[in-house]
């Protein structure tokens, strides 16, 4: 049995994982509560609140599982990328925990674990396959090859699609989380109302393939400045106005990623695409690839909701996976913001 | 067998022992890879007990205030060590522990942590029988308000702490500097306070004990002003 951690943003997430994927249990407290006011994720405020909760909600797992520590044979933890304060909660309680147990334990890639939570619920998921990773501080695209070997193709270049949701939301102040709000909204209004261009990327890139990078920032300008345009003081929008307005960004947002996974799947004749993270629970995003893919005869794969936004579940997987194959991390593993997938100690 | 350790201040420690009877001790400098290096020193010291893990019976663990960050690690690990060993947890003031390093015949001894935002942790002590026994609340303040307090003591007093190296010329020149180094002497001197601290029933359950912060987080304060 194989007990994770995720601590890596605003969720504190534990899971129980038989492997190779019955899920015994899967619990995540959230903390957009005490984020809400400040518009977005305070670290200080999120590290302090992944204190407060991770013993607590670690006993919760294993009553849930119905096991106790005894039956657990390994232990994983996120360890990058994200907020250092948060992901060092996290992986401090999983390495002494492991150490008090002489466990094997594993640090494992937040992005790595996206890229595999779909294996947690379908195990017909082709090599290789085009994995795309957006949320709310991710949007990156790689050739999944087999497990632990990734191709990053492509990435954004500046915000990523989760923050690009939030801060138009926060622009019109429609609340944070910013991605549901926004995905709701549109739901009521004409995505075609407004008609914002997708940017223009050049060829170079930090990742040598700028063809397939993405850029949200000069849509979430376009969006301001529209808005700067169009809401006077003496005449504020309308609900049906915001409706439409948010509908075109997300139509936009949407097409901005579509182009550049179109493009990816044409150039390397992939079969298959998975799409993870907190913005692959966008409804418009799901209908688009679904879509497209039946019209391209290309094999779409979502995780569900719980396991689209941070959880624990795909730490346990992919933490499986390496242990499995003999692979563990040294007790000196630290936290670190930023990382490749399937690099590891 | 208590484990003990602090990653409060960039100069983070750990003992091994109990009562007056110290196996091993380390220190090492660490400005932000406490996580790094505390589970190593931990499973290094672990090694010189004949039956390893198996014997300890408490996790001690300075809980600030401190470094926000360190303090987690310190706690997260201290709380992970002791529920994989079914043990409870002893807190000690950070304070506290570096008061150790003050073990001169003075009336007196105050540690001052280095609190950043330009303000110190003050904690001011007696020591008994190598124990420094804390003789005030805990508080964030400014150097030269730390100082007056410190000036207004009746009697001789030696201060140590990250927060006085910063700020000694803001302190009176009467105080006695404590030692800047780590020793066997200091780690002895909080075995004792863990000792008397079971002793007092003084511990707790992990899932009971957290970070003495003394101070809200920055965006709570902006908030507040």
């Amino acid at each position: 049995m194989i007990l994770a951690f995720e601590s890596s943003c605003d969720e504190t997430a534990v899971a129980i994982l038989a492997p190779p994927r019955q899920l015994r249990a899967s619990l995540v407290a959230s903390q957009h509560e005490i984020h809400i006011p400040f518009g977005g994720v305070v670290p200080e405020l999120a590290a302090r609140r992944h204190m407060e909760v991770i013993v607590p909600l670690y006993q919760d797992a294993l009553v849930e599982a119905g096991i106790t520590l005894d039956d657990v044979t390994g232990i994983a933890a996120t360890c990058k990328p994200g907020l250092i304060g948060a992901l060092l909660v996290g992986l401090s309680f999983a390495k002494s925990l492991a150490m008090g147990r002489n466990l094997p334990f594993i640090g494992v890639n937040h992005i790595e674990g996206h890229l595999n939570a779909v294996h947690l619920e379908h195990d017909d998921v082709p090599y290789p396959h085009l994995g795309v990773v957006v949320s709310g501080g991710h949007t990156e695209f790689y050739i999944v090859k087999g497990f632990a070997d990734y191709q990053l193709l492509g990435a954004t270049r500046d915000d990523a699609a989760g923050e690009a949701f939030d801060k138009v939301a926060k622009l019109l102040n429609l609340g944070y989380p910013g991605g549901p709000i926004v995905d709701k909204r549109a739901a009521l209004g004409n995505p075609k109302a407004i008609r914002f261009s997708l940017p223009k990327m050049s060829e170079s890139s930090k990742f040598g393939i700028g063809k397939y990078d993405v850029s949200f920032s000069g849509l979430k300008t376009a969006v301001a400045l529209w808005v700067k345009q169009n809401d006077i003081t003496d005449q504020p929008l309308s609900a049906d106005t915001i409706n439409d307005l948010v509908a075109s960004f997300q139509y936009t947002a949407v097409e901005i990623l579509m182009r550049s996974v179109s493009q990816i799947v044409t150039d390397h004749n992939l079969p298959a695409v998975v799409v993870s993270g907190g913005v692959a629970a966008n409804s418009a995003l799901r209908k688009a690839m679904t879509d497209w893919g039946i019209q391209h005869n290309v094999r779409t794969y979502f995780p569900s909701m719980k396991l689209c936004v941070d959880n624990a579940a795909m730490i346990a997987y992919v933490g499986s996976q390496y242990l499995a194959r003999g692979v563990t991390s040294n007790w000196d593993l630290n936290a670190t913001a930023s990382g490749a997938v399937g690099i590891l100690t | 067998m208590i484990l003990f350790f602090d990653t409060s201040t960039p100069n983070g420690i750990l003992a091994l022992g109990q009562q007056d009877r110290c196996i091993t001790f380390s220190h090492w400098k660490a400005e932000h890879s406490h996580s790094q290096l505390l589970p190593p020193y931990i499973d290094t010291a672990l090694q010189e007990l004949p039956n390893g893990i198996s014997e300890l019976t408490h996790i001690t663990v300075g809980i600030g205030p401190g470094s926000f960050t360190g303090l987690r690690v310190a706690l997260a690990t201290a709380k992970g060590l002791a529920i994989a060993r079914n043990i409870p947890l002893v807190a000690i003031p950070s304070p506290t522990v570096f008061a150790t390093l003050c073990q001169a015949t003075t009336d007196y001894a105050a540690c001052c942590l280095d609190a950043f935002r330009g303000e110190i942790y003050l904690g001011i002590y007696k020591m008994q029988s190598g124990i420094p026994v804390l003789q005030n609340d805990i508080a964030s303040l400014t150097p030269k308000v730390a100082a007056m307090q410190i000036a207004a003591l009746n009697g001789s007093i030696t201060v140590t702490g990250t927060g006085y190296d910063r700020y000694r010329d803001q302190f009176p020149s009467s105080v006695i500097p404590g030692n800047t180094h780590y020793d066997k002497a200091a780690a002895v001197s909080i075995l004792k306070f863990a000792t008397q601290s079971i002793q007092n029933n003084k511990t707790h359950q992990p899932a009971e004990l957290h970070p003495y912060y003394v101070r809200d987080a920055e965006a709570v304060e902006k908030q507040k002003r």
